[in-house]
């Protein structure tokens, strides 16, 4: 858990590592703003392309999650591009960068592990003729979710998920020494806790949409 | 910057041929010095064509310039006519005074061949890179270049901001990549130091100096000299600009501070002063390095290194197994 810190420190630190933005300050919504070119190379440093990007930061600073649009329309407006209309990238699924925000974000991180890659898997697709990204990707909306819950939580099942959800909420978490509430035989401490802890630090809107996402499929899902 | 790769080779093998001389003179009577006989005269056979090495040649393509190597030192093109008469013109000029250091140390680990291919190559790699900004070399003075900015074609804006990109991309040669090599072969720290100067028309004169073909067309200007004077205020690898520099680089400002801010000593505030016509003249340092990267040629990459932003071409192809490692740690998601 990082402590409160003031954003002009760490936004210092973020221009120096990307010298092409320049910080803006929104007295009117008390926010600062990040805007400019961000040159994207590869590991071997050889350059590939620019991006003319607007990084958001919300007043709650570090305990955010900032938000991130694409301005130079170099990547097509297109789902499986993972931009909306208005250029805003989803960088990754809602409840990394949710529990991540939880912790509290250190800017310069936050580009270096979050935008940068992104900005540089668009690029991998431009040029691969396979059309495909440099790694997995989530399914769009719900099905993404349902897959974040597959592959990071190990929560395969929808029982299992909504239980899990539920016991969040009401913060009735297992003892670390309990038999996991999975069935698998195991102690919760090796089997689920990791995922119970993530669940734990998401606000309780999202995992409320969750549990209603989860509730309103059908019963053979 | 990898601009500078072919140079960094040749004084890696005039370094490689020094060491296998050594080894081998002490081991095998009489075949001492082969290699490194096979090292210089592969420099010298390549060292004077009067073309850039590949690597930098990319930075000229990429800055859409064509390089003249029909200049000849002391007779700069705009001025040449000059030579040839006892006439003096007046033309604003920058003048530009770069100062490498250190490199006497060279001798006490290398032959002196050696230390003729590393200190040549140096300098031909900043003769390629101010050339390829616009300069015009002037002179070449030992371990020192003294470079002009501007002509009649160009206006003091323009050879200003010429003259400061061709500074700061030499000098993170120097710093930065030059002295990581330096530091791989245990080799002490080589530095330059650099002084530019604008002298405007009132202040220049054009002239020859010197005696038939023992002369040069020079400017005769208190800001010459100052550039002059003010390289040897500048720190390692440092540059150092006068007022009238930055009054032409209005866009740089923040990149300035005067020189008595570093050494915290007042008189090192103004290089030059005529307190009776209350003339004063500051000196600041420039802080090129945040200023190059901010320039649209160049890209910083994840390591905070300095990169030619190349495009691509059938020679330099992007290379996707070299992005994936960045790229797999992006696993996207639309949920809007």
């Amino acid at each position: 858990m990082r402590r409160k810190v003031s954003p002009e420190k760490d936004i210092a630190e973020a221009l120096g590592q990307f010298p092409k933005l320049s910080k803006h300050f929104d007295s009117s919504t008390n926010t600062w703003l990040l805007a400019g070119d961000l040159d994207i190379c590869d590991s071997q440093g050889e350059y590939w392309n620019t991006f003319n990007i607007l990084i958001l930061i919300p007043n709650t600073y570090p305990y955010c999650v900032p938000q991130v649009i694409e301005k130079s329309t170099l990547i097509p407006r297109d789902t499986n591009r993972h931009i909306s209309e208005e250029g805003i990238c989803c960088l990754d699924m809602d409840h990394k960068l949710l529990h991540m925000a939880s912790r509290g974000i250190r800017l310069v991180d936050f580009i270096v592990e979050k935008v940068y890659p992104f900005f540089a898997n668009q690029l991998y697709y431009d040029e691969n003729k396979e059309k495909k990204y440099a790694g997995e990707e989530y399914e769009h909306h719900f099905a993404g979710v349902r897959q974040f819950y597959a592959e990071d939580l190990n929560i395969a099942d929808v029982h299992l998920a909504v239980k899990v959800i539920e016991m969040v909420l009401a913060n009735s978490i297992p003892g670390r020494n309990d038999r996991c509430i999975c069935e698998s035989g195991q102690k919760f401490k090796w089997c689920h806790a990791e995922a119970f802890a993530l669940l734990k630090t998401l606000p309780t809107d999202r995992l409320k949409k969750d549990l209603y996402s989860f509730k309103d499929l059908p019963p053979s899902s | 910057m990898n601009i500078y790769d072919d140079y960094l080779k040749r004084i890696k093998s005039a370094i490689a041929a020094d060491e296998q001389t050594e080894i081998l003179s002490k081991s095998i009577d009489g075949i001492e010095g082969r290699a490194l006989e096979e090292s210089f005269r592969n420099f010298t056979g390549e060292a004077h064509e009067e073309k850039l090495l590949p690597s930098i040649q990319d930075l000229a393509q990429e800055l859409g310039v064509e390089l003249n190597f029909d200049q000849q030192l002391g007779l700069h093109p705009d001025f040449a006519h000059l030579k040839d008469s006892d006439r003096a013109e007046k033309h604003y000029i920058v003048s530009m005074f770069v100062d490498i250091k250190g490199s006497t140390n060279l001798f006490k680990k290398y032959t002196p061949e050696t230390v003729y291919i590393i200190n040549s190559t140096i300098q031909q790699a900043a003769i390629h890179t101010y050339l390829i900004f616009g300069g015009y070399i002037h002179r070449l003075q030992g371990d020192g270049l003294f470079i002009y900015y501007g002509g009649k074609e160009l206006s003091e804006k323009e050879a200003v901001h010429r003259a400061l990109r061709g500074a700061s991309v030499f000098s993170y040669f120097v710093k930065f990549d030059l002295q990581n090599l330096f530091d791989a072969q245990g080799i002490e720290k080589i530095y330059i130091r650099t002084g530019i100067d604008l002298g405007y028309e009132r202040d220049v004169i054009w002239a020859k100096a010197g005696i038939g073909e023992i002369s040069e067309v020079t400017t005769c200007s208190l800001h010459t000299s100052l550039a002059s004077k003010m390289q040897s205020s500048a720190n390692s690898n440092g540059i150092v600009i006068g007022d009238y520099v930055k009054d032409n680089a209005e866009a740089y400002h923040n990149f300035l501070s005067p020189v008595c801010h570093r050494t915290e000593k007042d008189q090192d505030r103004y290089i030059f002063e005529i307190p009776e016509k209350k003339f004063r003249y500051t000196q600041y340092d420039f802080h090129w390095l945040p200023f190059l990267k901010k320039q649209d040629f160049i890209a910083t990459d994840l390591n905070g290194n300095l990169r030619l932003k190349r495009k691509v071409t059938n020679t330099t192809p992007r290379i996707l197994k070299n992005m994936a490692p960045i790229a797999e740690r992006n696993k996207p998601y639309f949920g809007f």
